[in-house]
Formats: structure tokens, sequence, C-alpha cells
């Protein structure tokens, strides 16, 4: 009687812990057995260019598997896989006899094949449809575009740093199902549709990025060069035009590509700029009223800064040059001078204006703020004034580099670089406007500058000369910092010019890294500059400076017609 | 003891003498909410089978509608991939295309074309400081600190500023 007593406590027990304290989780467990949530990917916004064509959307794939317990007739249905498949019929025979809960046939058929599959609606044959970023103009532009991984995350470049917009949100559907997965109609359902992720539109042109992309490659070739970079942008917005970097790698098949081709070069890999430094300086020199763009100093091959004596490239004297010609022969004594009569504080509050040391902001994942060391910081030294003056010991990104020069081409105002002009989502659209950093130059200064490289390039009878078209520019040669110094014998050379100097519509940053034919930007990036240009200005419609001034003085629309034999 | 009681054992009078025979009302009624409950049923059930059957239905829409869209992507995607630059180099270079190596232009009087410049379209959004602010963390030379190089300046016989005019 007792022990049936005891046992009757602990059931009366039990039941009041499963009916009343524990009651909440049975219900949930309960609910959770028949309740059933499937998350609904939404698609990933696709990516345009300016003019609209598409440089990234997703394609649908089919990854093909069955169940070889539950198929009936596994001859018949390897009668049927085998050409759809296009697989030999034996293999698939014994895929679907094999002793296994579970076999894959085949991954990532194209969705007709997945779709025909499912429609024959075989117990046991399953079709899993996936989504699959693709790049339709394969290695163009994969620098600036990035990549989608398999789990769809995007990395570098656009995708990266719109990841979350483009993903969109995913939708859900939930609600009680049966035992074989569907879900029952007349029970609480619940379905809330994905949203896609928005379209987004570049600035950038395919027509220039594809120039950019095919000549920068042949310039490596060309020139036997280990790498380069291109940087096309509207000075007047900041509005990238191209962004090309060489070796590239197929976005559609990233995964077989080496992992340091990813990066960015134009943004994220940063550089010592060398000669085309001197533009910022002089702008600072000119500003800041230490020098005339008249006047003239005296060269006398070296100068001593902080200690360290510099050189001229040619380890020549010049003697009494003008400003202008500092810049044709690119004169580092010359630059060093107007550093050291700017002195450091008005030298460096000029290059943190220029936007040196800080991020551009760029609307692209991994950038770099590149190096700027200011008399603040303790690893500075009194000879970096100098040193830098001519852009050795500071480091720059392509993009950084190209927006300085683009301030100078743009009346003296920094502007920030973008990417993305437009965002156009269902039932809303963005359009992102041009952003003024900051004023780094009077406009006076920027147009006596200006006028200055126009005239330079002239006087060192420059190759990156365009016939028809003033173009102001600078190149640069510079040194590549190894440990204990400068490599001996290789160079970084450049070239960064604008067009037509006094409305200037482009800004081109040529890099050739380590030119092996030639060590000087003037042989190597400076004629990559002109081949860019010469196409560009066709394909952009820029007219010639006779034709366009024609038209300004007579006030009268025209309209151009081009004609090519 | 005897009993006059006469039970009839045919069918008709067998039911007749039923205990719970209803009357002909109560036996309407009975019929009545049997056709009502027997309605309500059958319309539940023509309704949950529509509903039922709409909702399969939406699934095979909503798939058929996806399917349509994926094939749509494909198309486009087909359409930029045959519109892919160096596929139209390619095929341009087999029909005798070549780069354009000569431009001439013609001007036309009067003709209906914008003259507006690109960027003049281009609304600037905001300046974040002006030409007259420091950027902050550049240390800038105090009052006595340029007294003083000016001094050191004289004393070395170079000239601070200007470099040149």
């Amino acid at each position: 009687m007792a022990i049936m007593s005891a046992a009757g406590l602990v059931l009366i027990g039990q039941l009041v812990r499963w009916q009343v304290l524990e009651h909440h989780r049975f219900v949930a467990w309960a609910e959770a057995e028949h309740q059933d949530e499937l998350v609904i990917p939404a698609r990933r916004g696709e990516i345009r260019d300016a003019t609209g064509h598409m440089l990234a959307t997703d394609l649908i794939e089919y990854d093909i598997s069955a169940s070889p317990k539950i198929i009936t007739d596994p001859a018949a249905t390897a009668d049927r896989l085998a050409p759809v498949l296009d697989m030999p019929r034996n293999e698939i025979l014994q895929l679907l006899t094999a002793d296994k809960p579970w076999v894959p046939l085949k991954n990532k058929v194209p969705q007709s094949v997945g779709e025909t599959i499912l429609g024959w609606d075989v117990v046991g044959l399953l079709a899993e449809s996936r989504s699959v970023r693709v790049y339709p103009e394969g290695r163009m532009g994969a620098h600036m575009l990035g990549f989608v991984n398999n789990n769809g995350n995007g990395f570098y470049g656009v995708e990266g740093y719109y990841d979350n917009m483009l993903n969109g949100s995913p939708g859900l559907q939930a609600g009680e199902r049966s035992p074989f997965g569907d879900l029952i109609p007349l029970g609480v359902s619940r379905f809330v549709p994905p949203e896609s992720g928005p379209t987004l539109y570049l600035t950038v042109d395919r027509g220039v990025q594809y120039v950019a992309e095919t000549e920068l490659e042949d310039a490596v070739k060309r020139y036997g060069a280990q790498s380069g970079s291109v940087v096309v942008i509207q000075p007047k917005t900041g509005a990238i035009l191209a962004l090309a970097g060489f070796p590239n790698y197929d976005p559609n098949n990233y995964g077989v590509s080496n992992e340091y081709l990813f990066s960015n070069p134009t943004v994220s890999e940063q550089y010592e700029p060398g000669s085309v430094f001197k533009i910022v300086t002089m702008a600072a020199g000119l500003d800041a009223g230490v020098v005339g763009h008249m006047g003239t100093i005296y060269d006398g091959g070296t100068i001593e800064v902080g200690g360290r004596v510099i050189y001229n490239w040619d380890r020549q004297s010049h003697g009494e040059v003008d400003m202008t010609d500092v810049l044709a022969k690119s004169l580092n004594v010359g630059v060093a001078q107007v550093a050291v009569a700017l002195g450091k504080e008005r030298f460096y509050t000029y290059l943190r204006r220029f936007g040196f040391g800080q991020l551009t902001e760029v609307d692209l994942s991994n950038e770099g703020p590149g190096t700027l060391k200011t008399p603040k910081e303790a690893n500075w030294h009194e000879s970096d004034l100098g040193t830098n003056s001519f852009g050795q010991g500071i480091a720059v990104t392509p993009v950084q580099i190209a927006a300085a020069i683009g301030a100078v081409a743009n009346e003296g105002l920094l502007m920030k670089p973008y990417i993305v002009q437009r965002i156009v989502d269902d039932d809303r659209q963005v359009e992102v406007q041009p952003t003024v950093i900051r004023r780094a130059v009077s406009a006076e200064t920027a147009k006596k500058l200006t006028d200055m490289l126009v005239e330079a390039m002239e006087r060192a009878e420059s190759p990156a000369r365009l016939p028809g078209y003033r173009v102001a520019g600078k190149t640069g040669t510079a040194e590549i910092p190894v440990p204990g110094g400068y490599h001996p014998t290789l160079t970084l050379s450049s070239f960064a010019g604008y067009l037509p100097a006094d409305d200037p519509e482009l800004l081109i940053l040529v890099i050739i890294d380590r030119p092996t034919t030639s060590r000087w930007g003037s042989e190597t990036a400076a004629p990559t500059f002109k081949r860019i240009a010469e196409q560009l200005v066709m394909l952009l419609n820029i007219l010639p400076d006779d034709v366009r001034q024609t038209v300004d003085t007579e006030g009268n629309p025209q309209l151009s017609l081009n004609g090519g034999n | 003891m005897s009993s006059n009681t006469m039970i009839s054992l045919r069918p008709e009078n067998v039911i007749r003498q039923l205990p719970w025979r209803l009357g002909s009302k109560a036996a309407l009624g009975f019929i009545l909410i049997l056709a009502i409950f027997s309605l309500v049923g059958w319309l539940y059930l023509t309704n949950a089978s529509t509903v039922t059957a709409t909702s399969y239905r939406i699934d095979e829409l909503r798939f058929e509608l996806d399917q349509v869209r994926n094939q749509n992507a494909t198309l486009i995607l087909e359409i930029a991939e045959l519109e892919a630059l160096d596929r139209v180099e390619a095929r341009a270079s087999e029909l005798g295309y070549g780069p354009a190596t000569e431009i001439q232009y013609l001007t036309v009087d009067n003709y209906p074309a914008s003259t507006e410049p690109v960027e003049a379209a281009a609304q600037v959004v905001y300046i974040e400081n002006s030409v007259d602010d420091y950027i902050d963390d550049v240390e800038q030379p105090s009052w006595w600190q340029e007294k003083l190089d000016m001094m050191a300046a004289w004393l070395e016989g170079r000239e601070l500023e200007p470099l040149t005019q």
C-alpha cells in the first residue's frame, strides 16, 4: 500500500511538472515537431556600369543528387539521366544502385537541366538550386568588382564594400508541415517574400575600363614589368571612370587564382610616388607664396636637409632655373628648396589638405590610408622634409594620388572619389552626388600650376603629349624601398596627367611596377598614358582644343562627327 | 399470473412499438439538423479542398514565377556575355574593323545639341572645411617659433621666404 502511494505521488508529481511547471517547454517542443520555417534567400543585387551594361549578376545552378534506396527503377532513371547530365549511363547506374542513403550525381548543372529533372518528379531524385555570382565580362574590372564566395559573401571591391546592401533581405515561409515536409495549407502559416538587393550603377564606363585594362596589360608585357595599375577619374566630380590592375584574375573562378591577386592595387596597395609628387609640393609652394610661377632658383646639384644630402636624378647642377624647369627637368633639389622654404608645418599641412595619410573614403573595400609621417611623430626626421618633397619616404595609394592631382585639375578643390553613381531599388532611386572634401589650394594656384605643367611637358618633349590637346602632367620614377635602403636598379615608373588642361574631363594615372626595358617613367608610363588618352578622347567625345575653342568663341552648339581611316 | 398483453412480432409493429420512436415533427427536426450539419460539413470540406488546391496552385505559381525570373536572368546574362567587349572586339576584327586612327570634326551651325558640360548636372553636396581651416594633427608654429626661425635664418644668411617671386 505504501509502495503504491509512493508511486502515485511520484506520478502526480511528474504530471504536475509536465502539465504546469514545464508546460511551455513541452508546448514549444510539440510545436517544433510540426512547425517549420524555410528561409528563402534573396536575390543579390546586380552591378551595372554607367551605361547600364551588366557587370555582375546571379545565375541559378542545380546540384543533382539521389537517394538510391527509394529509387524504384534505377536502370530506367539512369537511361533518362545520362543524356541530360552528359554522363556515362553505367556510371549513373552504379551510383543509383550504391548501398548509400544519398549520392551526389553532378554539381553546378545549368538551370534548364535542373528544371527538366525536377519536372520528371521521380521520387528519390533531388535537384537543389543555388545562386552563383556571374561576371559576364570575365576578368575585366575584377579588382574593382571583387567577388562573391559560395556562401554568398562579397569580398573586395564593390562586392565587399556594398555586401550587406547587395544581399537584400531573405524571405520566410513558416507554418505547420506534414511528415513529408509539405506545408499544410489549412494550418497557420506565414509568408514573407524576400527582398532582392538593389542594382548598383557604377560611375565606371566599361569602354573606358576596357581601354585602361588592355593598354595596361600591353604596357606591363611590353616593358617587362612585374605589375601595373591605371586610375581614370573625372577630376571635376571625383567619379571613377576606370580602375585597372594587372595581373588580375577571373572572379567567375576566383578559387583557382592566387590570393594575392584579389587585393585591389589601386586602393589597397601603397607605393612611394616619386616625382609625380612634385606637383603637390609645387602646389603648396605656389599657394603659400614662397615661390612664384615665374620665379627662379639656383640649383647647385645638391641640397642638405636635416643632415641628408639630396641630389638630382642625374646628379647634375642645372644652375639658375625657373619653377617650370624644376618640373620639366624633375629637379629634386628644386622642390626640396620649396619644401624647406615652406617649413615643416606648412608643408605637412598642405599634404594633409591634399588628403595624404588619410583614407579617401572611396566606396571600395580594403582601402589603405598610405603612410605620411608628420613632425608630430617620433619617427619623423628633419631630412624627411627634403625627401618627402619629391615623393620619397612617403607612401600613397594610386587613388589617393589621383584624387590629390585631381584637386589641382579641379581649381584646387579636393573631391571625394566614388564609384557607385546610382542605387536603384524597386521603388526608389538614390543618386550619389559629388562631394568636395576641402579646398587644397586656391583656384589661382591650381590654374598657374596647370599652365606650368603643360609648359613643362612641352619643354621636356614628353611622350605623353597628345596632338590637339593641352595635357598637364608629370612623370615619376620612384626607387623601390627594400630593407636597408632602396633597390639599386628597379623602379616604379608612373605618369599622372589630365586633359584638356583648361577644362579637364579626364585624369589618368599610370603606374608601371618594376619595368625592365627602361627604368624611367618618361619611357614607360608616359607613352602608356598617351595610348590610353588618345583612345579615351575618342570614346568620350572630348573635342580637341581648337575645335572646342571655336565652338566656345562662336557660341554655336555643334555636332562632332568621328571619322576614322 | 397471466398476462393479457399481446406482443406482436411483425416488423411494422415492432418499429411502431419501439420506446425511442419519435413523432413526425421531431423526426423532421432531426432530419433538418442532420441536413444542416451535412450542408455545413459539405461546405467546410468544399472550402477546405478549394483552399488546399489554391494553396498548392499558389506554391506552383510561385515556383513557376521563380523559374521564369531565373530564365529571364539567364537570358539577360547571355545577352551581357554576347555583348562582352573582348568578344565584340574579336568579332569586329573578324569583320575587318580596326581602331580609328584619325578623327575629323565638322562644325555644324545651329545644330540642336546640348553644350552643357556633363559636370554641370553634378551638384556639390558639402564642403567639409574651407581653405582657412588648419588640419588638426599638424602642429602649427607659434608666434615665438616663427620669430626664432626668422632669427635663425637671418643668422645663417638665408631668407626664410619667399624663395622666389
